[in-house]
């Protein structure tokens, strides 16, 4: 079965600085897999390049056939390739329901927005309370929560997540992970960049550790978990 | 009614000149609120302004073009070059943006100043026709209100206010940065040509000295000092910064001194702008409960 983004040879430079060295790695159609790491080992921008937001200095990105090393941002969510940024990239001075339909804006199918307008209250429903609040004042989980959502507006095939834990108490993080996993239970697949590995290794079907722009160990969320060098390096055991 | 009649006819032959510059530089206020309502500080209207002024009264005086036209290519000419320069300079961002397209205001103004076989040069260009009336400045800030109404509330204006407020999440949400920002470049070039046209079939005569600097600052200031946020703003704001000089002149020799000062205490007292519907409400909301 070939991957549904499949990733090869991916370099991204700043200025002299090699961020990303050259990897590999395929996200399989309905699964969730996870690139994991310390601060400034290239998660980051690993995502940035693959939504075309950062240039790639090498390597090729194919996503359901379609060559998308070179393609534009826009066009590349387009494709149904659709990313959560950090820090949540919330469009604060506009209310809740704005951003959502902001979320939607190149689909052209409007009830089947309404329909996935209603599908998003339904995940969130801390959301549906806040419709026409200004998204600054939301909390930070709730912003997260409507940066997710805003996300599945766009009706993606791959959801990209970068760090959705940052800056959240414990019980929100859970929260959003058994989002998470219930939007996989959909037929959703996820790529999801994290530095709380325990929790993101926990739910991922496939995992990646990447240091210092190169990856170090791949395997399934579980191997994973109780991989020796692991357990050292991340999880303090 | 008479004595009204009389009245008016001796208010209008002062005051038409001032008027019809309040339309006027309520349209140069508007072409640059289009590129800051996608966030591009971009300071080349008054160059715009310029291209426009000189390519319709070129029209107008060595062709013998009817009005009308004169002033379509006065909007074309600076929007072919806006869509010229937009697309290397519109990848800058922030002050570097600005200096860019300072720097092209400059170039712009030599260019006129050294053109001397059609543009006069120096000496600018005198004898320009006096076709603009009153109600074609009126039409001009109607249809010009009208179509960025509806912009605004187009799919179009939800993609300038998302780029305005985050680029990043706005290119995630399958954006088009660039194409946007152009739109935005070029529609305002095309206003602010309409703009400068205008002036210079209603002034007679044009120089390049007023398509300069101070030019391009002053209309960047109507803009700021009216507010932003709304279409109404930038218009209130060159009202102000148009008439506010002439309500001075009584000060005489401290006049310039007394708009500076009223400038700086708006800017502190309104940062949001003269017309900013939410601070009204926070005012005279508390006053009514």
């Amino acid at each position: 079965m070939g991957a549904l983004l499949d990733v090869s040879g991916l370099k991204v430079n700043f200025g002299h600085v090699e961020a990303v060295k050259g990897i590999d790695f395929a996200l399989n159609e309905g699964e969730i897999t996870t690139l994991v790491g310390a601060n400034g080992a290239g998660k980051s921008t690993t995502l940035l390049a693959l939504s075309g937001l950062v240039r790639k200095a090498g390597g090729k990105a194919v996503f359901a056939g379609h060559d998308i090393t070179r393609l534009p941002s826009h066009r590349i969510v387009q494709l149904g390739l659709s990313q959560v940024a950090e820090g949540r990239a919330i469009l604060t001075r506009l209310t809740v329901r704005e951003n959502l339909e902001l979320g939607a804006y190149l689909r052209k199918d409007s009830t089947a927005v309404a329909a996935d307008f209603a599908h998003v209250l339904d995940l969130f429903p801390r959301l549906s309370e806040r419709l026409d609040g200004l998204a600054g004042n939301l909390s930070g989980g709730e912003q997260q929560m409507l940066a997710i959502g805003r996300a599945l507006m766009a009706r993606p095939r791959v959801l990209l997540l970068d760090e959705p834990s940052m800056g959240l108490a414990p019980l929100i993080v859970q929260e959003i992970f058994r989002i998470l996993r219930t939007l996989n239970e959909e037929g959703l697949t996820i790529f999801l960049v994290e530095q709380n590995v325990r929790q993101a290794l926990r739910i991922a079907h496939r995992a990646y550790v990447i240091e210092t722009g190169e990856i170090v160990l791949q395997g399934t969320g579980e191997e994973l978990l109780d991989h020796p060098r692991v357990l050292e390096a991340y999880l303090g055991i | 009614m008479d004595a009204f009649l009389v009245w008016f006819d001796d208010f209008w032959a002062v005051y038409s000149n001032l008027i019809l510059t309040l339309g006027i530089n309520a349209l140069l206020a508007l072409s640059i609120w289009l590129t800051l309502a996608c966030g591009v500080l971009a300071l080349a209207n008054a160059a715009f302004m310029g291209i426009g002024a000189y390519a319709g009264a070129l029209a107008t005086m060595n062709y013998d073009s009817p009005f009308a036209l004169s002033l379509a290519a006065a909007m074309a000419a600076p929007s072919l070059v806006a869509l010229a320069i937009g697309l290397p300079v519109l990848r800058l961002g922030g002050v570097y943006l600005a200096m860019a397209t300072l720097g092209f205001g400059e170039v712009v103004r030599i260019v006129i100043l050294n053109t001397d076989s059609i543009t006069g040069g120096a000496l600018g260009l005198n004898g320009i026709p006096q076709y603009t009336q009153w109600w074609h400045v009126l039409l001009a800030l109607a249809i010009v209100v009208f179509v960025l109404a509806r912009l605004q509330r187009s799919r179009t204006g939800r993609a300038f206010e998302a780029i305005k407020v985050d680029e990043t999440a706005a290119s995630l949400m399958g954006v088009d940065i660039r194409a946007h920002k152009l739109l935005a470049f070029v529609l305002g070039a095309a206003i602010a040509g309409l703009a400068g046209a205008l002036n210079a079939h209603l002034t007679f005569f044009i120089g390049p000295q007023e398509y300069g600097f101070d030019r391009g600052v002053e209309i960047l200031t109507m803009a700021i000092l009216g507010g932003i946020g709304s279409l109404i703003g930038p218009i209130i704001g060159a009202f102000f910064l148009t008439l506010l000089p002439e309500v001075l002149r009584g000060l005489a020799d401290f006049r310039l001194i007394v708009n500076g000062f009223i400038l700086v205490a708006v800017v502190l007292f309104l940062p949001n702008g003269l017309w900013d519907p939410a601070r009204f409400r926070h005012w005279f909301g508390r006053r009514r409960s």
